[in-house]
């Protein structure tokens, strides 16, 4: 499929888009960027007229796109002129009211929380959490992505997720 | 403080197990969860493509790389390889500029220093020759001294078929700037040097359309009153009427296809007004060339 991809065919970019939208957008949104959906079409964009520059397999592949995905992430916020937030999230002030289609699949009480308890956690620490399960990437594709060490990407990831566990246990209540 | 937690051996698997889905430690289960839950918003629809998104997933790349692209890349995309395109059309115009000149000086010079008339210079050479003297000479008001110049002694050189075709009516310019098609200009040059920027121009754009084109700057460039000094000039010319019709077909038709073509805009209606037919119809396609992208 990639190598339909590089030739510029559009049945290929239609089945890579769609096996790889829903994360790219799930990621943005977990990244808390406003217009989601311009967003992931941008990162698309970018990838499919960049794809005859990209060599290398499917993992590779996904780990390009997630690249992509991130810059265009800090690309918004500096265009924003503002840090992405660090702060907890609320739910209350989501900003997100109008509801879409996939949107509204999403607006279930555990995703609610999970972004709550993504709020809780430093921006790298989110980060790599949300590469390594959104984008299913390894610590080394992760490493590569952020620009960090893999020790360092490991060692957020661990601290992200003893963070998680004492807040979850600390509640006693589940997602 | 998890005891798990001092070995770095098993803290990993345990951290690969939650990031997996798994729940390694019983008291991962809750974490576990929370990663699935995460996980599961990956399968939400996917959203909808912005237009320049639709139009890749629909066409794909094959028909139109550069206009999706720009339309992604946004304005500076576009305004960028356009001025470089402009900085680069002005080196080749200006490399032009400058090998035409050199060449046609040096042979100026070796002709004037053996002694041979343009007219029995090897065709390209002597077009160059008489285009570059003639552009001299119009820079120092000699212009039309210099057409009923050539042709006398030219007519009493070398009379014959080289001058056939270039003295003729007005309405025959046209022709004369359209004849270059054919493969041998060169014996329409001598005869008459006034048209010889005409033939210079249009002789290289039949090969290579940039370089035609710039052709048409030396010629222009040395001669400042080639659109001005003709409806004046008339009075004092000996032949009044061949001259002006130089300076309406060739002049403004030249005129009109160097500077739509080294500057596509800024002397169209110039060209357009003034111009002849065969001007306009010569630069058809060097000034869409540049326009394109742009539009």
């Amino acid at each position: 499929m990639l190598d339909r991809a590089r030739s510029g065919s559009a049945d290929a970019f239609t089945a890579l888009y769609r096996e790889l939208a829903g994360p790219v957008a799930a990621y943005l949104r977990a990244k808390g960027v406003p217009d989601v959906e311009d967003v992931t079409s941008d990162v698309f964009v970018a990838v499919f007229t960049g794809i005859a520059r990209f060599e290398g397999d499917a993992a590779g592949f996904r780990a390009w796109v997630f690249t992509i995905a991130h810059r265009r992430v800090v690309d918004t916020w500096r265009r924003a002129g503002r840090r992405p937030v660090s702060e907890p999230f609320e739910a209350h002030e989501d900003p997100r009211v109008v509801p879409s289609a996939e949107q509204e699949a999403l607006e279930r009480v555990g995703q609610t929380r999970v972004l709550e308890l993504l709020g809780l956690l430093t921006e790298s620490q989110r980060e790599v959490l949300l590469l390594r399960i959104l984008a299913d990437l390894s610590l080394e594709e992760v490493a590569a992505v952020v620009g960090r060490p893999v020790g360092a990407v490991k060692s957020l990831q661990h601290r992200g997720l003893a963070a998680l566990r004492r807040i979850l246990a600390k509640e006693g209540v589940s997602p | 403080m998890n005891p798990l937690d001092d070995d770095p051996g098993v803290s990993d698997a345990r951290d690969e197990g939650v990031i997996a889905g798994r729940a390694v430690a019983p008291q991962d289960a809750a974490l576990a969860a929370f990663v699935a839950e995460l996980r599961e918003s990956t399968s939400a629809p996917a959203p909808q493509p912005t237009p320049a998104l639709a139009a890749l997933l629909s066409d794909g790349l094959a028909g139109g790389t550069a206009e999706v692209a720009a339309d992604a890349a946004g304005s500076t995309a576009e305004v960028v390889p356009l001025r470089r395109r402009r900085r680069a059309l002005r080196y080749v115009v200006g490399g032009s500029v400058a090998a035409a000149l050199a060449l046609g000086g040096t042979a100026a010079a070796a002709a004037v220093r053996d002694g041979v008339p343009f007219s029995e210079l090897p065709g390209a050479i002597g077009e160059r020759v008489a285009a570059t003297v003639g552009g001299a000479l119009e820079g120092v008001g000699l212009r039309h001294r210099a057409p009923s110049d050539d042709h006398g002694p030219a007519d009493d050189r070398a009379p014959g078929p080289e001058h056939v075709g270039p003295a003729t009516t007005p309405s025959d310019d046209r022709e004369g700037d359209v004849a270059p098609l054919a493969p041998s200009p060169s014996g329409e040059v001598p005869g008459r040097p006034s048209e010889v920027p005409g033939h210079a121009t249009d002789t290289p754009g039949d090969g290579t359309e940039a370089p035609g084109r710039s052709q048409d700057a030396p010629g222009r460039d040395q001669s400042p009153a080639d659109g001005g000094s003709h409806p004046t000039d008339p009075g004092t010319s000996p032949e009044p009427g061949r001259d002006v019709g130089d300076g309406q077909g060739e002049g403004t038709g030249r005129d009109s296809g160097a500077t739509r073509g080294i500057e596509p805009g800024d002397g169209a209606s110039e060209g357009n007004g003034a111009g002849g037919s065969v001007g306009d119809d010569a630069t058809a396609q060097p000034s869409s060339a540049p326009t394109s992208p742009r539009a």
